[in-house]
């Protein structure tokens, strides 16, 4: 009787997720030329004559599906034999007939009733922990709430078949378990038998209640990572009893190997702060003069802030947040609009040098960017404009974007807005009317200040945001020797005084000669952060002149 | 208020910097100073935890219990010091 409850749970979905939409579109023409009712059906098996092959299935699940053809794994006859088997149950559902039994096996009356009948709870909630581990598998299960916790787009539907779900991860994945069978013969369309995608769909569909505690079972912190925390903490001791003075060559050495072992033990966010800290500390054992007391403290609060939040007792914060993911997550976006509105260049003071591409999103309502650079040690022959004139997103070039409207049809975004250019990104045709409505996303002064706050509040050691102002006056920049950096102040429209640094390169200083050379700078965007003197900064990269579409821009012409 | 409140950031900053740079073993007469006097300032705006926090420094307890509560401090300041720079510059006009 299972097999003819799963029979009927089988749709299009189910069965792509385990052959392939060529495959069940192949199988449903052939179905069009069969006559189904020469096919043989009993509550525990089935078997029909496609093309000459023989099909039979004597189990729930596709692995009970066989079919004597050439192919290794599933063919278009399987997908036309279980096709044609769902209609056939269908139809004699619907018609409240007998099915036909074989000669082999005793005769069972099937109603319409037993057809029909619906598991009493639905298949896909295991609400037990070892059966859940048993079925899915705990690494498994590690990974889904782990990417559950990163906030991975999902969208999970009920149907009267089954549990459908769609995972946002580099691609869509969609997951079918069965109301009948279960997880145990559930498809993937990543083609696995066993995989996290399957763990998404359980856990996500889990009361939030019970999600709680696979959250902290899974992710709780290994022996591994607990003894590298205690030993961060026992540096960070040692460290603070003699001072930053009385650091030795030796201690800064403990501090470099803990950053690898921070690294390896999955607490990366942990690991680049201590670097942080190591490379200011280095610079004070060897006397340079880059060394700075403020970014030392500013670290090593936000480092105890973390080690904090980790040791019992835990603060009810996702530990991804505070340790922090290894590289960038990026997930699949369909159907985007994105303006975009500037080229920046730039040369970095740990020697990298690249360009990026500054977007806005309405669909999403945040900036999105696009960048490529190299180490100039690595790379010293990478010539920025030339790689920017050859670079593309999807089939256009990249300066060819500026100023226009278009949509990535398909594309893939990470978590902080910066697109990748991975083969398969999609952009349909750019508009060539510029997009009006731009100017509506600048703000005031106390409107970026309020916007900061509220970042603050999800993230107290947020160091800058980026942001499109609308300024009615600006005066000459003036350069400071001591600093390195070019200084100066602007009015937004609400005549609020905003405080303007941008550091010196070659591609900084000619960008400040083109504002200097202006007094029409209407529009500014640019990354904003409180400096030393502990004033709200502007550092812009972009700057539009008044009536002006093309925006002046730091490092390219 | 808004420069008594700066005056305890300004100072707060001072003596962590100073204690982060010659350590909590040895903690120099100016700097015990200041902390009394920086302890009175924040128990007159209200910072009573934090008052009490750096006054403990001052005891006779072993530096290794020391060590984490000033790294509490200085996350403490931190995070208060950036909502005020917030704050103060949301009410600032001009």
């Amino acid at each position: 009787m299972e097999l003819i409850s799963w029979l009927s749970d089988i749709n299009e979905q189910y069965l792509t997720g385990w052959a392939n939409k060529g495959l069940v579109r192949r199988g449903k023409k052939q179905l069009e030329k069969e006559s189904i009712s020469d096919w043989q059906l009993t509550a525990h098996a089935a078997s029909a004559n496609i093309n000459n092959y023989h099909q039979t299935i004597n189990g729930i699940g596709f692995e009970f599906a066989k079919c004597n053809c050439a192919a290794a794994g599933p063919c278009f006859h399987l997908t036309c034999f279980l096709l044609g088997l769902q209609q056939k149950v269908a139809n004699r559902a619907s018609a409240d007939s007998q099915l036909v039994e074989p000669t082999t096996e005793p005769k069972v009356k099937i109603d319409d009733k037993a057809i029909r009948r619906v598991a009493p709870s639905p298949s896909w909630q295991i609400s037990c922990a070892k059966q859940r581990a048993k079925l899915l598998g705990q690494t498994n299960i590690k990974k889904a709430a782990l990417w559950l916790q990163q906030g991975v787009t999902i969208y999970q539907h009920v149907k009267s078949n089954g549990l459908l779900t769609e995972i946002y991860l580099e691609q869509v994945i969609t997951v079918f378990i069965p109301k009948t069978g279960g997880v145990a013969i559930s498809s993937c369309s990543c083609k696995k038998e066993r995989c996290a995608h399957r763990a998404v769909a359980v856990l996500y569909a889990l009361p939030e209640s019970s999600k709680k505690s696979v959250f902290s079972q899974s992710l709780a912190l290994s022996d591994y990572a607990t003894q590298c925390i205690n030993a961060l903490s026992q540096w960070l001791q040692s460290l603070l009893l003699h001072g930053r003075v009385g650091t030795t060559q030796f201690s800064l050495e403990q501090g470099q190997a803990l950053v690898t072992e921070l690294t390896q033990a999955d607490l990366p966010r942990l690991a680049k702060l201590l670097s942080i800290l190591c490379v200011n500390l280095k610079q004070d054992v060897e006397r340079m003069s880059q060394s700075s007391p403020s970014l030392f403290s500013d670290k090593l609060a936000e480092i105890w802030a973390i080690i904090s939040a980790l040791s019992p007792p835990s603060v009810d914060l996702p530990l991804p947040l505070l340790t922090g993911e290894h590289r960038k997550r990026y997930a699949i976006v369909q159907d985007i609009d994105v303006f975009a509105f500037g080229i920046e260049c730039w040369r970095s003071l740990t020697g990298h040098r690249g360009f990026t591409l500054h977007m806005y999103c309405p669909t999403q309502g945040r900036f999105l960017s696009f960048s490529q650079s190299r180490s100039r040690s690595i790379d010293p022959n990478w010539d920025t404009i030339e790689a920017l004139k050859q670079a593309k997103l999807g089939d256009y070039d990249l300066p060819s974007l500026i100023a226009t409207k278009f949509r990535i049809s398909k594309g893939w975004v990470s978590p902080d807005g910066r697109l990748s250019s991975q083969t398969g990104t999609t952009v349909l045709t750019p508009s060539s009317q510029y997009w009006a409505d731009f100017y509506t996303l600048a703000k005031t002064k106390q409107q970026i200040l309020s916007g900061y706050l509220k970042q603050l509040k999800q993230n107290p050691f947020v160091q800058k945001t980026q942001q499109l102002v609308a300024i009615r006056t600006i005066e000459p920049l003036i350069f400071n020797r001591f600093k390195q950096t070019w200084q100066g102040i602007c009015y937004d429209v609400d005549d609020n005084k905003i405080h303007i640094e941008i550091a010196t390169t070659s591609q900084a200083d000619q960008f400040v000669r083109h504002i200097n050379n202006t007094n029409m700078i209407r529009l500014v965007y640019g990354y904003w952060f409180f400096n030393s003197e502990q004033q709200l900064t502007l550092s812009p990269v972009l700057a539009w002149e008044l009536n002006s579409l093309k925006p002046i821009a730091k490092g390219y012409a | 208020m808004n420069n008594n409140l700066n005056l305890f950031f300004e100072t707060a900053y001072n003596i962590i910097t100073a204690l982060f740079e010659s350590g909590i073993s040895s903690i120099s007469d100016d700097t015990a100073k200041q902390i009394r006097s920086w302890a009175n300032l924040a128990m007159d705006l209200g910072f009573n935890e934090e008052a009490n926090a750096v006054l403990s420094l001052l005891n006779e307890l072993p530096h290794t219990e020391k060590v984490p509560v000033l790294l509490t401090l200085n996350t403490r300041i931190h995070i208060l010091k950036e909502y005020h720079l917030v704050n103060t510059n949301l009410n600032l006009k001009g």
